[in-house]
């Protein structure tokens, strides 16, 4: 009987906690970098899509609260001895609502374009500038998924 | 990882700091995570490869003492975030694999068997004109051999294909001339016959052009 009870205690208590006051919002983003790539010595100096993920990993970290994301993947490149053309940051947002959630959102696309802003300052290229008739800069974009 | 990446991303290459110093460079080619075992679960591991390439062992290694450092510096980092000490229950940990080390090589001299193969082939077949020999350097398996004192000689293939993007997810090329793509294939068998000897089919036999230079890479590995 003790244990029936204890049971019961525990379902209750579960069931409390799935009846929120207010209903959060989540959802997943990929943050896709993309780049002129090139291999890694001959056509060094071009900017890297992997270098300006990375970049844009630490301005998140910065920006948004703790537990409020989570970063599930940052990947990239196609091969050691190549400058990498693209790069791919996946993470979850959790947020109390649907206001809040559009912030987070909109962090994560500044952060994204801070990141690639940064490597093309780096490698000083700016948008419009072309290498071998490719976009010379690394440009990102956030997609919900 | 994307603490150390980010961080490997503001380094500046001895030729970029000072001006005549030999062209080194570096990229961190590839990343990739493991993913999560299930939601709300932490990234389980993630790996990085980077690439360093120079002419002269001495700038070589002045990139890596720089770099090798920030793999350590974005765990740190990433432990810190977390409240985390390095070597801690929980923390993140390093694993640092060196591979493919093609050792950097200045060639002393250019009168070789290996260059005078390479020239020769080179005229008989008219893909030049003048025994001249460039000054550039390039990344190649040959660099190991190179390295244990076997000459090597590196000379472009020199197809007509078109092409753009090398190494980059939008590479592409065209089939160059047929005559031409057959006649550079003929120059490299003809430069490795010169060094090699070979039966002939009138049953003549061409001497190898030298016998044996130096320790097999594995006996000097070894």
């Amino acid at each position: 009987m003790k244990h029936l009870i204890s049971s019961l205690v525990f379902v209750i208590g579960v069931a409390a906690a799935g009846t929120p006051a207010f209903a959060q919002q989540s959802g997943n983003l990929r943050v896709e970098f993309q780049g002129p790539g090139g291999h890694s010595s001959g056509a060094y100096g071009r900017v890297s899509a992997l270098h300006a993920a990375a970049r844009a990993v630490i301005l998140i970290q910065k920006a948004l609260p703790a537990r409020s994301y989570q970063i599930t993947n940052l990947t990239g490149g196609n091969s050691v001895n190549s400058i990498a053309s693209d790069g791919l940051i996946e993470l979850r947002l959790t947020a109390p609502n649907a206001a809040a959630y559009k912030e987070l959102v909109a962090a994560v696309t500044k952060a994204a374009a801070e990141g690639a802003a940064a490597e093309n300052a780096f490698r000083g290229v700016k948008p419009g500038d072309l290498t071998s008739g490719a976009p010379a800069t690394v440009r990102s974009f956030v997609k919900p998924f | 990882m994307a603490a150390a990446i980010a961080m490997i991303a503001d380094v500046k290459t001895p030729s970029e700091l000072r001006p005549g110093a030999p062209r080194t460079t570096y990229t961190v080619g590839r990343a990739s995570c493991e993913p999560p075992p299930a939601a709300n679960m932490a990234t389980p591991s993630c790996a990085l490869e980077v690439d360093m390439r120079s002419p002269r062992k001495e700038t070589l290694d002045e990139i890596r003492n720089v770099i090798e450092p920030m793999f350590q510096a974005g765990v740190t980092a990433e432990n810190a975030r977390h409240g985390r000490k390095d070597g801690s229950d929980e923390a993140i940990s390093l694993e640092l694999l060196w591979y493919g080390l093609r050792p950097a090589y200045v060639a002393e001299s250019v009168d070789n068997v290996a260059v005078h193969a390479g020239l020769q082939s080179g005229i008989q077949l008219g893909a030049i004109t003048s025994p001249m020999v460039g000054t550039g350097s390039g990344s190649l398996n040959d660099n190991v051999p190179a390295n244990t004192g076997v000459p090597t000689y590196q000379f472009t293939l020199a197809s007509s294909a078109a092409g753009a993007g090398g190494h980059a997810f939008w590479e592409w090329g065209t089939r160059g001339l047929p005559a031409n793509e057959v006649a550079r294939m003929h120059r490299v068998l003809t430069a490795a016959l010169i060094v090699s000897g070979f039966h002939a089919a009138d049953g003549t036999v061409v001497q190898p052009a030298a016998g044996p230079i130096g320790k097999r890479t594995r006996e000097v590995v070894r």
